[in-house]
């Protein structure tokens, strides 16, 4: 890795800065900083290293559980969770979204459009509204790049330098991703995931999520229904330890939620789709 | 679609019955509406049945009295029992418990995950395109709304 960053490095700048004397004097991270800006412009803003980022942090996660065998369920996820992400902000990424095979109740998002629900969560909801709603807050974490800026934050320069160089090295198909890189960055996700964001983002996109749904017409209340639907289950069974470890609690989520409530009325009384979305488990669960 | 199938989907949602408590002095009101008559007065602690949910609105029943309820001012637990807050407020169960017979995804199984590329991008699978997501929107008569002005 560090003779094909070097590699780079000389293309980005020639021989003369090798050569020269001055090269001993310049600054090794503003070298890679330029040398990403050069990138930048060659593969577009940022794009191919936040795909990179997520693909790692979703891998991670498929790592502690696999998605469940169901191709009928992935693929009514995938269309409820693409329809409320075409009205957001960002309808272009490459939205991909599972369920994850365990008990556990919770959801997931990763930088690029990855969006993991676990089928504990699942079969605590009762409509496609509220199905619509709880990938809509992971949809919304995508769209105002929570866990990417996190990640950027406390992975440190060096290593993001090196993940952008082997994004462009990828996406050019000169190489694979380094598992050395694959480590370092895993590790700054299983952090982040088992700490949680700051509480301030999983409010923004409780409310940006909710108004997601709704613009995608379904009830604007279901992700509410969903928070209170978490706040009545005993969480002593373990089922919610994560969830409860890394969010606020669903009660004040849900107070929080409510109070935009004039701007989810706004919406008006819109469909909870139940029937739809009652049939797709139903058909889920037959052996 | 059937019109019937549509209206249905856009009324109230019917939901098992189930018990709720009230979580702040709230009131008992005739529709699912702030300006709505207001029918009685409700003191936390008092125990309701859910009947149906209308928006942000639930319908109950307390003391044989049927009426709508702001859904933030109703817990499905207990009052007293608070889920995941021990008594000083510090937060409950931050191990999974281990459970035979249960797969979880905790913090244990996220620490000792080995990332799994391949399933990553094997999520391309069942991705849908924006051509399908819309088709399958409208099926159940989903459109896309205006977005209010105070959103945009």
């Amino acid at each position: 890795m560090a003779v094909k960053r070097f590699a780079l490095w000389a293309a980005a700048f020639g021989a003369v800065v090798i050569c020269g004397a001055q090269a001993f004097d310049l600054d090794l991270n503003r070298a890679l900083g330029e040398l990403k800006n050069l990138k930048t412009a060659v593969i577009g803003p940022d794009l191919q290293e936040e795909e990179e980022i997520g693909r790692v942090a979703a891998a991670t996660l498929l790592g502690a559980a696999h998605p469940v065998s169901a191709p009928a369920l992935e693929a009514y996820v995938n269309k409820v969770g693409l329809w409320v992400a075409l009205q957001s902000e960002r309808p272009d990424l490459p939205w991909r979204f599972a369920v994850l095979d365990t008990d556990s109740i919770n959801a997931f998002a990763a930088p690029g459009g990855y969006v993991l629900i676990t089928r504990g969560l699942l079969m605590h909801l009762h409509s496609e509204a509220e199905l619509a709603g709880a990938l809509g807050h992971e949809i919304a974490h995508v769209v105002l790049k929570h866990h990417l800026h996190a990640l950027r934050r406390e992975a440190g320069t060096q290593l993001m330098a090196d993940l952008s160089s082997e994004a462009v090295a990828r996406s050019s198909a000169r190489a694979h991703l380094d598992p050395q890189l694959i480590g370092a960055l895993s590790g700054q996700v299983k952090t982040l995931y088992s700490r949680g964001l700051d509480k301030s983002d999983e409010y923004a996109a409780d409310q940006l999520g909710a108004q997601l749904a709704a613009r995608a017409g379904y009830d604007p209340y279901g992700l509410a229904a969903v928070l209170q639907t978490l706040d009545g289950i005993d969480p002593s069974t373990g089922a919610l330890a994560l969830l409860y470890r890394t969010h606020p609690r669903p009660a004040d989520r849900l107070a929080a939620l409510m109070k935009i409530s004039d701007r989810l009325d706004a919406y008006g009384a819109q469909a909870t789709v139940s029937e739809r979305f009652d049939a797709q488990l139903a058909a889920f669960k037959k052996p | 679609m059937k019109r019937w199938l549509i209206a249905l989907l856009c009324g109230p949602l019917p939901v098992a019955a189930q018990t709720a408590y009230v979580n702040t002095a709230t009131q008992l009101r005739a529709t699912p509406n702030a300006d709505a008559e207001v029918l009685r007065a409700l003191e936390p602690g008092a125990a309701v049945e859910i009947r149906a949910r209308q928006g942000g609105w639930e319908q109950v029943t307390v003391s044989s009295q049927n009426g709508w309820v702001r859904m933030s001012a109703l817990q499905l637990h207990a009052p007293g029992s608070a889920p995941g807050v021990l008594e000083g407020g510090r937060q409950f169960a931050t191990q999974t418990v281990a459970t035979t017979g249960v797969r979880g995804l905790g913090e244990g199984d996220l620490q000792n995950a080995v990332p799994d590329l391949a399933a990553a991008d094997g999520l391309a699978t069942y991705a849908a395109t924006a051509e399908q997501a819309r088709a399958f929107a409208g099926d159940a008569g989903l459109h896309a709304a205006a977005i209010p002005k105070e959103d945009r």
